[in-house]
């Protein structure tokens, strides 16, 4: 059965629009404009118990605006949205009780005071029992390094120090889901590194359902296993995150540095039929992308090598990057070809 | 429930308590207030020692405890509700097992407990020594000020709670709360008893819910309504919370619905 069950999810958002200058101003006083902006266009899923879903899209593409209806604070235009059986904005109470968030931009720790003592008001106000409190405070504390943090109050925090306690803070009442909005934004590696491995370790001694919204695809890359790639408010692809590096397995990265690029390679490089894929060409640095099944990287190179001294070649398999950036392609060609 | 409710009021004393500079600025002002208002009336009072059916000593007494109470309840609060809304912070508060309402009050209960006992507490003793405060009648009037006090303190909150939620139209709290301040002014009392108000005037505060927030609790601790008149201005805030509440809680759904809509 599915946790989260989404179908047809609209949500259309009515902005003021004002006309220029100071006129303009005024005359929208009396005569103010409305313009709708659809930023959510019918998106359907269903997500699983435990499943860890990553949600991506550019800024604008309706990520935040799917989580949020999710999680109850907006209301949708239309379609059905039901999780855990309930309607979050219907039974907010019921299904706040379940759910845990974190808002990269947000806090839910009282600013002036010691972080216990926010969660000491959530052992309460969530009902968890002292002892599952007590345990999860300490694991958690073991996990994410929170000891040295519990007794200093949340404004002099550092940022990765209170992305910390904001993670423990919405895992400690044990939730079946937890909606992250960008929970790494501006970290550092190592902070990084240390949410994403609790993050993992919950979801698996727990089975907590997770829905992850990031613009860092190292996220998505370590932790879910599945994703979501919205785009101008509509899903262009869902689906499991092997199955989709293992269509793209076939496709190999190379970095080719050139001792200088001659007119002769630049013609070449012009023309169709190279083999390969041009990413970017950055002075003498050639990035490209081919098809192991079509070209040989020794076919690449002596082809290159007739036009320029081959300084340097390292080869990667795709990144994720990668592949969303070449799925995002797809789409905007495929959309081309239908006009 | 009474756990989560002495919890919400605990973390509100916290926080207080973390702000003490704030707690002490209240502290002075509001004596100084005092003092300001000590020396008008005692002109006023030049001459007669009773004005309008309250003795010099009863007025004395009016104005430390109505300045106490204006102190408290201008206290920002509107403001408060007002970022919240603003900034989207609320988002945050809609995520949380319990209704933002009942959260906030019990919040603005916590500031009350501090506030009394950070600042109005010490007032009152530097009062009863310096000014010539008069003391309770009795311990019975005590406690009905107390509870009267109480009362008041949750009926503002209800205005409070609800001039607040007009933030989401006017994007802006700070002229919201002016705008409060100038009404508490004008017909609770803290100003002028509203012994001393021509008829018509009076007839209109005793429509609005004002005087509840001040003029009530002073006049039962001044022994102006004494008796069974007691009960009878009792009943009165009580049913006043009851009206208060439920407008508030018809125009907090509408809002919370148009704010959840366009997104906080």
């Amino acid at each position: 059965m599915a946790i989260i069950d989404v179908e047809n999810l609209r949500k259309e958002y009515k902005i003021s629009v004002k006309k220029e200058g100071l006129a303009g101003s005024i005359l929208s006083l009396f005569n103010p404009k409305f313009e709708i902006k659809e930023a959510v266009k019918g998106v359907s899923f269903q997500i699983r118990k435990g499943e860890m879903v990553g949600y991506i899209g550019a800024n604008g593409a309706g990520k935040s605006t799917t989580i949020k209806m999710l999680t109850g604070i907006l209301t949708p235009t239309s379609g059905k949205l039901l999780v855990n059986g309930l309607v979050p904005t219907k039974d907010r109470i019921k299904n706040n009780m379940k759910i845990g968030a974190v808002f990269g931009q947000r806090t839910q720790l009282w600013w002036d005071i010691p972080v216990i003592e926010s969660y000491k008001l959530i052992q309460k106000i969530y009902e968890i029992p002292m002892e599952t409190y007590k345990e999860n405070l300490e694991y958690f504390s073991k996990t994410l390094g929170l000891d040295e943090l519990l007794h200093i109050p949340v404004r002099q925090l550092s940022l990765g120090q209170k992305m910390r306690c904001e993670i423990a803070a919405a895992f400690i009442h044990n939730p079946e889901i937890v909606y992250l909005d960008e929970p790494t934004i501006g970290l550092d590696f190592m902070v990084k590194e240390k949410i994403r491995k609790f993050i993992k370790q919950l979801n698996k001694d727990r089975e907590t359902t997770v829905i992850l919204t990031t613009h860092d695809l190292q996220d998505i890359e370590e932790i879910c296993s599945r994703i979501i790639i919205i785009d101008k408010g509509s899903i262009m692809f869902d689906g499991d995150l092997e199955e989709i590096k293992e269509e793209f397995s076939k496709f190999a990265v190379a970095n080719i540095l050139l001792k200088e690029i001659t007119p002769e390679l630049q013609t070449f490089l012009n023309g169709k039929n190279v083999g390969f894929e041009i990413l970017s060409i950055d002075e003498n640095n050639l990035n490209i992308k081919f098809d192991r099944s079509q070209i040989t990287i020794a076919g690449i190179f002596s082809n290159l090598s007739k036009y320029g001294t081959i300084l340097d070649l390292s080869i990667q398999d795709v990144s994720i990057e990668t592949i969303v950036k070449t799925l995002y392609e797809r789409k905007s060609l495929g959309a081309g070809y239908a006009r | 429930m009474l756990g989560k409710i002495l919890e919400i009021i605990k973390i509100n004393i916290k926080v207080n308590l973390a702000y003490a500079i704030n707690a002490w600025g209240a502290f002075f002002v509001t004596l100084l207030q005092i003092f300001v208002f000590y020396y008008i009336w005692m002109a006023i009072y030049k001459f007669d020692s009773v004005i309008n059916g309250i003795s010099k000593d009863q007025i004395i007494t009016y104005i430390i405890l109505s300045r106490i109470i204006y102190t408290q309840v201008t206290s920002g609060f509107i403001p408060r509700i007002g970022r919240k809304i603003h900034t989207g912070e609320i988002t945050m508060d809609l995520l949380k097992p319990m209704d933002f309402q009942l959260f906030m009050l019990f919040g603005r209960i916590g500031d009350f407990v501090s506030f009394f006992a950070m600042t109005a507490f010490p007032i009152l003793i530097i009062c009863l020594f310096t000014l010539g405060m008069q003391a309770p009648l009795n311990f019975a009037t005590s406690i009905y000020f107390l509870l009267s006090l109480f009362m008041a303190i949750i009926l503002s909150f209800f205005v409070e709670f609800w001039i607040g939620l007009l933030t989401f139209y006017t994007n802006y709290s700070w002229g919201l709360q002016t705008f409060q301040e100038a009404l508490v002014s004008m017909f609770s009392g803290v100003l002028i008893p509203l012994s001393f108000f021509p008829g018509w005037l009076r007839t209109i505060t005793n429509l609005l819910p004002f005087q509840q927030m001040s003029y009530s609790p002073v006049s039962i601790y001044l022994g102006i309504v004494k008796g069974s008149q007691v009960y009878e201005v009792l009943g009165f805030q009580l049913l006043w919370i009851v009206i208060l509440f439920v407008l508030s809680r018809l125009f907090y759904s509408f809002a919370i619905k148009k704010i959840t809509v366009q997104g906080g």
